[in-house]
């Protein structure tokens, strides 16, 4: 009884590694890492509609603060979509890169390092492309599209327009 | 008869006409422009108006005080000059200035009047004679944060901006970029074996 309950017990360990492969889902330490990175990319305007538009931080704070919050979540959201499908095409184009530097004999090995490869290589193209393309949106919505709008209406549609679409873009495959 | 009549009339007319004329610029006759010599009125930043006076008639004129209450101290700072200024004499044909530099302490619409230039005409005069200068009417006062906007040169913060934000875009580059290449290399390694 207790020879396949162990058994069973490592199965469901098993199975539960390839369910959290294969997941959306991410680690509390990846979340914090998305959302660091989110939060500072959605921080870096404040400086823009501060010195260019001239929105004083002590007046504006409180619209600083939400829209950063609402922005940094659609960003975090961007990255974790694009982040899972690199990931499936960069593990596949490291199947025969990584089997000769590692032991054969030692399949889970290989495919473990395989996946943390891919998953840090997937996490950093992530951020990298979600960033220039939300500063990229952001500039051209700021100082185009809504150049001769109140700096504050500027800044909420801005942002938004900015983060949104990068969300909805992250949806696509 | 009727060539004589006419010939007579017509030194009349010229005789009155020059002796009107002559009377007319016998004193003197002050005019005065008021100018503002910027381009654009902005809260915070200095506006320059000139007044120029010109003394049309034959006569000197003296005594001459030029005042504008037209900027009070809870709307404007002078920065340079004073709201009076006055000359003992300006000699007839001539003309003299005077400009004053003062900043705006707020914005909005305001009415820019004219100023009052007060002086005798003659050295027998003893009635003072008041003039008016040209007005300019209602000007919009500009907040400094919209001028800024519009006119400021923004090179510096954007340069600045460039260097906030470039490291949340280079370092996630440069990361992936060195752990691509580190497989890459490996890959190449492979196949030339």
């Amino acid at each position: 009884m207790s020879a396949k309950s162990s058994k069973s017990k490592n199965l469901s360990q098993e199975e539960e590694a390839l369910l959290q492969d294969y997941s959306r889902d991410l680690s509390t330490k990846s979340s914090a890492f998305f959302y660091g990175n989110a939060a500072i990319v959605s921080a870096v305007p404040i400086w823009l509609f501060w010195k260019i538009h001239q929105m004083e931080p002590t007046n504006n704070y409180i619209y600083f603060i939400l829209g950063t919050l609402f922005t940094a979540y659609l960003i975090s959201f961007a990255y974790k979509n694009v982040k899972f499908v690199l990931k499936h095409k960069i593990f596949q184009n490291l199947d025969n890169v990584v089997q000769d530097e590692k032991d054969k004999k030692n399949e889970d090995r290989s495919l473990r390092k395989k996946n943390e490869i891919a998953e840090y290589e997937a996490t950093t193209y992530s951020i990298f492309y979600n960033n220039s393309l939300f500063l990229f949106i952001l500039l051209v919505a700021s100082f185009v599209i809504f150049k001769n709008f109140t700096p504050l209406f500027n800044y909420f549609l801005s942002m938004s327009i900015a983060s949104g679409l990068l969300a909805l873009f992250s949806t696509s495959k | 008869m009727k060539c004589v009549i006419f010939l007579l009339c017509a030194l009349l007319a010229n005789v009155v006409y020059s002796e009107t004329v002559v009377d007319e610029l016998e004193d003197a006759k002050l005019l005065v422009a008021k100018n503002v010599l910027n381009n654009y009125i902005v809260e915070g930043l200095n506006l320059t108006i000139k007044y120029t006076v010109h003394n049309i008639g034959s006569s000197p004129a003296l005594n001459v005080k030029l005042q504008d209450e037209n900027f009070p101290a809870e709307y404007f700072e002078y920065a340079s000059g004073f709201s009076v200024a006055q000359w003992a004499r300006i000699p007839p044909k001539s003309n003299v200035d005077h400009v004053v530099i003062v900043s705006p302490k707020m914005p909005g619409m305001f009415n820019l009047t004219s100023a009052v230039v007060t002086y005798l005409p003659s050295e027998k005069a003893s009635k003072v004679q008041t003039g008016y200068s040209t007005e300019l009417g209602e000007v919009y006062i500009q907040r400094l944060s919209d001028y800024n906007r519009r006119y400021a040169s923004q090179t510096l913060n954007w340069i600045l901006f460039i260097i906030i934000a470039s490291p949340s875009i280079l370092i996630p580059f440069f990361l992936w970029k060195s752990s691509t290449n580190k497989y890459q290399k490996s890959k190449k390694a492979k196949k030339s074996n």
